[in-house]
């Protein structure tokens, strides 16, 4: 009995060692009965604190497609920066600090990456694409301060670059001033590509606006620079919605104020606006749901109503404009979800209809199509004839299982070419040339009910027709 | 097998038991240097392999397979299935749900009871560690006189104290198991009571005041004995030499310790910002095999 008892420890031995030979393998058991994406893979970006659904200020990610060897740049929440395979095998991997990784930006030539951060000091990093070295940095706290101690952070937003690989950065810090009024302290550098600066805007103090974009056009020699702040104090200095720059100077052109809807106080553009490859043209879209589309010289060429606010049981109800490109097929243009104009967090009675959309009209402002999504548009980008869209949450209809995912549209007709399902909302989209690699990041959040759905993550989608 | 010969290094002929004490000694705390710095559970799965098959070397005999076994067992399963119920990291994924959120009373009480697949990785890898641990432990033990080890402690200029009283531990444990059983068969006979698992646990309260009676009684006359021997007086002890193979062989294994320990700490350095691009191949060699 004894050696029977004894037999079956060392046979249960044996056993549990073939376990660990395969749960320690690249093929678990529990992968035995599901059914692998086979469409893409999957790269876990570390574990970052789950934010609810509804929060305004959502997880973010960066990713950028590096055509010239088929990889992928992804910046994180957590400071780190990664290079991924075509796939999704890391290439490197760098830890930029302890702020949240915003923005990003390549070099022409796609040597370079540039990275914005949030942080205490806001720097700009600019890290070699190869190896992942750093070349250089710039703190944005030189530009436009920093309190740490009130949380008020700089931050670099948003990266151009222009054809001869000079970088240009809008920075902002937000203040809560004594009083408890609201206060922006902006400012746009440009610097060449080894980290010199060229010049400051303004030169000798700081913007006293929240400046979210700029966009670069070498042929049009210009910067243009949009601002977001809501509110217009009465002694505001940059009160106005776009403020047009000389290239290689720095020096204001001129400015433009764009007419203002009820019940907004001020025009307000947060995503866009962005020229044409030609530099003559540029299209942006505002915050109150209009649609622009202007020559380089600041004049509007036609408006569009994308999705006004609109006035119902008394409460504004608005779907905010964002982007704004030109493309070949047009002018494309986009929304995200519905809110209340009172308070972002207040439930509205009904959707906007021209929410969580994209439109596309042509050059004469004639409108072509209208797609819509069932979440917000976090962010889109183009391959020849296709656009790729990162869709995000549903504030509104709170669809966990329909909305979140990357969709692929045709951009000559808006036909739907493609959906890649995610569980939780995409917050970042990039596709390769051809449009036949696709990457998204999806973030995590806890859902009203208490429950987690998806996670922070790296997704590869492959199209095989590619841009046919 | 009594349980003395069970724990204490037995005499025998093979590969390990012939081994320098200082070579065993290295070896021993190169692994346990490797278990802790490697995280890959493949790789570690692999280390545990190669200790399982130093056993094989070492010809350990069937008894002493089953004890081993039934400790392997309890560590490797124990981990495992208590990570796999109580996972607090994310992301984790359920795979098996033991209670619903929904049961009656212990579903709110719980909040519900899952397995986690992520668990039983992280549970399978900390019962790795440990089992290495256990298994080079044990080999050592199984295959090593006492005296080889205070020798190789001495060597290494550890003083005579300390040595002597890690061997005297490590002798202790086996002297222990021995005199329990002693005083249990005592105690069973003078109460008439049959052989048996039962008769073990009602003697069990009884075993403490006569085990710690001997004990005492043990260290005294060993302390007599290493007085009156003038075993800590002896300065000039003959310097046994370490045989050249075994001192190459552990000037490798120390080579791969260290590779393994610095790239991991340069890779942990990189997480932290001080990242060179240059060894961005050895980053990416410790994250797939570290």
């Amino acid at each position: 009995m004894k050696i029977v008892k004894g037999g079956i420890a060392l046979v249960v031995l044996f056993f549990t060692w073939c376990f660990l030979f395969w749960i320690t393998g690249d093929r678990t058991p529990w992968q035995i009965f599901s059914h692998k994406n086979t469409e893409g893979v999957e790269v876990y970006l570390g574990d970052i604190p789950i934010q609810n659904y509804d929060r305004m200020g959502f997880t973010r990610g960066v990713v950028r497609y590096v055509a010239k060897n088929n990889s992928w740049i992804v910046g994180t929440e957590r400071g780190e920066l990664f290079c991924f395979d075509g796939k999704g095998k890391q290439v490197w991997k760098r830890s930029l600090g302890i702020g949240k990784l915003v923005t990003i930006a390549l070099s022409k030539k796609e040597d370079l990456v540039y990275v914005g951060e949030q942080s205490p000091t806001g720097q700009l990093f600019a890290v070699d694409s190869n190896t992942g070295d750093m070349v250089w940095k710039y703190a944005a706290k030189a530009l436009v301060g920093a309190d740490p101690g009130s949380r008020s952070y700089p931050s670099v937003v948003h990266i151009a670059v222009d054809n001869e690989d000079n970088v240009y950065i809008t920075a902002y810090r937000y203040l809560l001033n004594q009083d408890g009024s609201r206060g922006y302290n902006g400012k746009i550098c440009s610097f060449s590509k080894d980290g010199a600066v060229n010049w400051q805007f303004p030169e000798k103090e700081v913007m006293d606006t929240w400046v979210n974009w700029c966009d670069v056009s070498n042929s049009a020699g210009e910067v243009v620079v949009a601002t977001s702040a809501y509110e217009t104090p009465l002694g505001m200095r940059y009160p106005k919605t776009m403020y047009f720059l000389n290239l290689k100077t720095g020096k204001l052109r001129h400015s433009l104020s764009l007419p203002i809807v009820a019940p907004f106080e001020n025009t307000v553009m947060r995503g866009s606006p962005n020229y044409s490859s030609d530099g003559k043209y540029l299209a942006g879209s505002s915050s109150d749901g209009r649609a622009f589309f202007l020559n380089s010289g600041g004049e509007v060429l036609w408006t569009r109503e994308l999705s006004l606010p609109q006035q119902v049981e008394g409460a504004w109800l608005n779907a905010s404009g964002r982007d704004g490109f030109v493309v070949p097929e047009g002018v494309v243009f986009t929304t995200i979800n519905t809110f209340n104009r009172e308070n972002w967090q207040l439930p509205t009675p009904v959707l906007h209809p021209g929410n969580n959309s994209l439109f596309l009209f042509d050059f004469v402002g004639n409108f072509k199509y209208k797609y819509k999504a069932d979440g917000t548009m976090e962010e889109i980008a183009f391959a020849k004839g296709i656009v790729a869209c990162a869709v995000g949450r549903n504030v509104r209809t709170h669809d966990y299982k329909l909305a979140h995912g990357a969709i692929l549209i045709k951009l000559s007709d808006g036909s739907l070419l493609k959906r890649f399902p995610t569980e939780g909302p995409v917050q970042a989209i990039d596709i390769s040339q051809d449009g036949k690699h696709i990457g998204g990041i999806e973030a995590p959040a806890v859902t009203p009910e208490g429950k987690v759905i998806g996670a922070y993550r790296f997704h590869i989608w492959q199209y095989e027709q590619g841009v046919g | 097998m009594s349980v003395r010969q069970l724990w204490e290094g037995a005499e025998g002929d093979n590969v390990i038991m012939h081994l320098d004490g200082r070579s065993k000694l290295f070896v021993l705390f190169s692994i346990a240097i490797l278990a802790i710095t490697i995280d890959n559970p493949r790789t570690l799965f692999l280390l545990f392999s190669g200790t399982l098959l130093l056993h094989f070397a070492a010809r350990t005999s069937i008894y002493k397979w089953q004890v081993m076994a039934v400790l392997l067992l309890l560590g490797l399963w124990g981990s495992m299935v208590s990570q796999a119920l109580f996972f607090a990291q994310t992301p984790r994924t359920p795979i098996f749900m033991l209670i619903s959120p929904d049961f009656p009373i212990l579903g709110p009480l719980t909040n519900g009871l899952f397995i986690y697949q992520e668990g039983i990785l992280y549970g399978a890898i900390q019962g790795l560690r440990s089992s290495i641990m256990l298994s080079m432990g044990l080999l050592i033990c199984w295959n090593s006189d006492p005296r080889q080890l205070l020798k190789a402690l001495m060597a290494w200029h550890l003083s005579p104290q300390v040595a002597f009283m890690l061997v005297t531990a490590l002798r202790f444990l086996p002297v222990l198991a021995a005199e329990a059983s002693e005083v249990i068969t005592a105690l069973r006979l003078r109460s008439n009571s049959k052989v048996g698992r039962q008769s073990i646990c009602r003697h069990l309260p009884y075993v403490v005041n006569p085990l710690l009676a001997r004990c005492l009684r043990r260290a005294q006359t060993l302390a007599l004995s290493v007085v009156s021997r003038g075993f800590f007086l002896a300065e000039n002890r003959k310097k046994v030499v370490w045989p050249m193979k075994e001192f190459s062989s552990c000037l490798v294994l120390a080579l791969v310790v260290m590779v393994t320990v610095g790239s991991k700490l340069a890779y942990l350095a990189s997480e932290q910002g001080f990242y060179v691009g240059f060894l961005r191949y050895l980053y990416d060699w410790t994250k797939l095999y570290l």
